[in-house]
């Protein structure tokens, strides 16, 4: 009785295994699934539409893997990955800071790139920073740099004429602001908010006050160790003044989408934030983004003119089983109409200067002619000069700048103990000494 | 059927092994699998970690060369000081000579009757992550252990849907740590979209919003890990609350003891056993805390592991890494030994 069962249902179920696998190998076979490792931060939604786009005339499958949202973590992972040689992932986004870094585990773009005859038209300092010993690591795909954003209702409300350009200035603005907004009932309203967490984030908003403040760039190109100076110092305590005051006391766990969170709910009267921040707080690519402040706020150069390089890369990894295919995927992504495309839906900064030429662009966002030169002169962080070392300074510079935020340590403290860490982790090569002068 | 066909095959003659030595060799060939899988999986990811902490390995740098440096790692992580630093004086002035070209750096200074010291270390974030690890061992385990053991008491106690209420109290022991403790940040966010914050708001417990995360970093981990290891120290202790007789109370109460006195007088003693298995097991836990520190606070106050794995995955050290795996591994080896030894916990 049982075995007159057993033998019809075990032919059953070795059908079923077989059609399972054929089926997934001919899915395999006529649609390849390229699978693109990329940072949870913005309208990923839109990202993927794009993504499909491409999918669709070439008939590939193209699947967003989702990284965490903040750098530091993102690169852990990524590193994860590429110690275990996985072929999981193909494409991947990665920060200006790294290709020095993650070179050993990426696959040379170098002939794609020139296939495609785009080397020509990129800001040329943006690819050659993604060039390692003549290998191209990476292909730009949006710059960015740190930008104020402020509300232009509240600050007719309150009488100001434009954005504050010194930090001055926009103390005292965030302060009345805030005194005001309180009054009229919103308890939590603050005038300030940044990226005040111990990650990469807030190396970049130290780096900008302290560069617009005279204190050099940490580590300088000619391997001074320059950070333990006065006007660095300075900068520090201002920021550190903030906390509490015209800043929320929890900005110090802040990244960039818990400021965006708050400044979007119009809770903030100034935010510094990257750009893709800017069509998000206006409802995003298809306006289904909840906001309260479309069309309430602009953007302008961070006071002092600091103003971080940030941008992110494409590049392919080495044990990626689809290299050619994600190659091509790469360059159509960082394509001028691509670029125009991600910068109205995404207000992701174009590596390429014609494209901030166009049309359209300066329509849709006539600020951004104002801002090319802060772009285009942004303060790239140490990564070059300190190479493989970078991730360590970064660390040790954010964590000293968050004791600092947090009232943990006084600022000349923090800063002394952070040179003997560089000199540290740096060796002998690397000299302390006073930043430029500018 | 199948035991009347092998019995034949086992009295076959000529097999001169005894029944005893039969089922040793059946028990090894079962063992065999368990121990060929322990082997992959638990003792060579262990002993590699011991091999690598001797080197200087990258991580995920796959054409670097590897080199032996004996106990180099091992001296940079433990060497640490406690000097006098006069207030004339400035850190550079008193600073030993670097130890194998690590340069000590500054942990604290420390003020001890009106004498100010510093203690120094050449890696100052391991030793401020082992400070950070045993004050949120001590707070976690102290806490879990008292409210644990009330709640026990609770459900011990004959009501009405006990069987229910014992279900609900474990719920947070059974969510994930990285998924509850998402929950958890978002929960103790810095403006009243925070549930705490909200509560205690609303309550008129605080006056205004509090950042948890950051005035009070130690405090919501503990608070956190509290919240979820309550039921699992609960569950343990009430197991040994059930073993307790009824008739010792019935005995006590007849002699006129009070509540408080049977608790001291025969609760306690005689769930002694159980407190201290619930404690090893909640030290041993709370020294490799891992999740909690790493999605509440991230790098600003790292725990050991943590540290770690920020050696590992951000600073690319595999040989320095393992080391402090190491160093956790040891740690958590005396702790382990020192209370059986304490209270005398025999090995079986």
């Amino acid at each position: 009785m049982r075995k007159r069962l057993f033998r019809p249902l075990s032919l059953l179920l070795v059908l079923i295994a077989i059609v399972i696998a054929s089926s997934a190998f001919v899915r395999a076979q006529d649609m390849p699934t390229l699978r693109v490792f990329l940072g949870s931060v913005g309208d990923l939604d839109t990202e993927q539409a794009i993504l499909d786009r491409w999918g669709a005339e070439n008939n590939v499958t193209v699947e967003i893997v989702r990284g965490p949202q903040s750098a530091t973590d993102y690169l852990a992972q990524l590193q994860q990955i590429f110690a275990a040689q996985s072929a999981e992932i193909d494409l991947i986004q990665f920060d200006v800071i790294w290709p020095g870094i993650l070179a050993p585990n990426m696959f040379d773009l170098a002939p794609a790139l020139e296939e495609s005859g785009l080397a020509d038209q990129f800001y040329q300092r943006i690819l050659a920073n993604n060039t390692v010993d003549g290998k191209v690591v990476g292909l730009p795909w949006f710059t960015d740099a740190g930008m104020l954003y402020y509300r232009t209702d509240l600050l007719e409300k309150y009488g100001f004429e434009g954005a504050p350009t010194t930090w001055d200035e926009l103390e005292s603005m965030a302060q009345t602001i805030q005194d005001g907004e309180r009054e009229a009932g919103n308890a939590e309203f603050y005038g300030f908010v940044f990226q005040g967490n111990a990650y990469e984030g807030l190396t970049c908003d130290a780096l900008e006050w302290q560069f617009g403040n005279g204190g050099g760039s940490i580590v300088e190109a000619d391997k001074t160790i320059s950070v333990n100076n006065p006007n660095a110092i300075a900068a520090f305590e201002r920021a550190a003044g903030w906390v509490g005051t015209i800043s929320p006391e929890g900005v110090t766990t802040y990244q960039e989408e818990d400021a965006r969170r708050v400044f979007q709910a119009g809770n903030a009267a100034f935010m510094r934030n990257w750009p893709y921040a800017y069509v998000l707080g206006n409802g995003g690519a298809d306006g289904t983004q909840e906001t309260a402040i479309k069309d309430l706020f602009s953007v302008a150069a961070l006071p002092g003119g600091g103003a971080a390089l940030g941008g992110w890369q494409l590049g392919v990894s080495a044990y990626s089983a689809n290299a050619d295919l994600a190659s091509q995927l790469a360059i159509w992504l960082v394509q001028p109409e691509q670029q125009k495309e991600r910068w109205l839906k995404l207000t992701n900064l174009p590596t390429m200067p014609e494209v901030y030429q166009d049309a359209e662009v300066l329509e849709a966002t006539p600020w951004i002619e104002a801002l090319i030169p802060v772009f285009e002169n942004a303060s790239p962080r140490p990564s070059t000069v300190t190479a493989e070392k970078y991730n360590d300074v970064s660390t040790a510079y954010f964590t000293a700048v968050h004791s600092i935020m947090t009232g943990e340590s006084d600022a000349q403290t923090a800063v002394e103990d952070l040179e003997l860490a560089l000199q540290d982790i740096l060796g002998d090569e690397f000299q302390v000494g006073p930043p430029p002068e500018m | 059927m199948a035991v009347a066909a092998s019995t034949p095959k086992a009295a076959r003659p000529g097999r001169e092994l005894s029944l005893e030595a039969r089922q040793a060799r059946l028990a090894l060939k079962l063992l065999l699998p368990t121990i060929a899988v322990l082997v992959i999986v638990a003792f060579y990811p262990l002993a590699r970690t011991f091999t690598s902490s001797f080197t200087d390995e990258p991580f995920a740098q796959p054409d670097t060369p590897v080199n032996q440096v004996g106990l180099a790692n091992y001296q940079r992580l433990l060497s640490f000081q406690l000097l006098l630093f006069p207030e004339e004086m400035s850190l550079r002035d008193v600073l030993p000579e670097p130890v194998n070209g690590s340069r000590y750096q500054r942990v604290q200074n420390i003020d001890l009757f009106g004498t100010r010291y510093v203690l120094v270390a050449t890696d100052p974030d391991f030793i401020t992550s082992v400070f950070n690890t045993i004050i949120f061992t001590f707070f976690s385990v102290t806490l879990e252990l008292s409210l644990g053991l009330l709640v026990a008491m609770v459900v011990n106690a004959r009501f009405r849907g006990r069987g229910l209420m014992r279900a609900i109290m474990l719920i947070p022991w059974a969510i994930p740590t990285a998924i509850s403790t998402v929950l958890w940040r978002h929960m103790l966010g810095d403006n009243s979209s925070g549930a705490l914050n909200a509560i205690l708001l609303q309550l008129g417990l605080i006056q205004q919003s509090q950042a948890w995360r950051a005035s009070y970093p130690l405090f919501s981990v503990v608070f956190v890990d509290v919240w979820k290891t309550i039921p699992f120290m609960s569950l343990l202790l009430l197991a040994g609350l059930q073993t307790i007789p009824g008739d010792l109370y019935e005995a006590a109460s007849v002699d006129g003891a009070t509540p408080i006195q049977r608790f001291f007088r025969i609760t306690l003693p005689l769930l002694m056993p159980t407190i201290v298995i619930a404690l090893i097991f909640r030290t041993l836990d709370a020294l490799r805390a891992f999740d909690v520190f790493q999605v509440l606070l991230g790098r600003s106050t790292p725990s050991m592991a943590v540290y770690n794995y920020e050696k590992l995955v951000s600073s690319f050290q595999f040989g320095y890494a393992s080391a402090v795996g190491v160093i956790i591994f040891i740690l958590i080896f005396a702790f382990t030994v020192l209370y059986m030894s304490a209270f005398g916990v025999e090995e079986d």
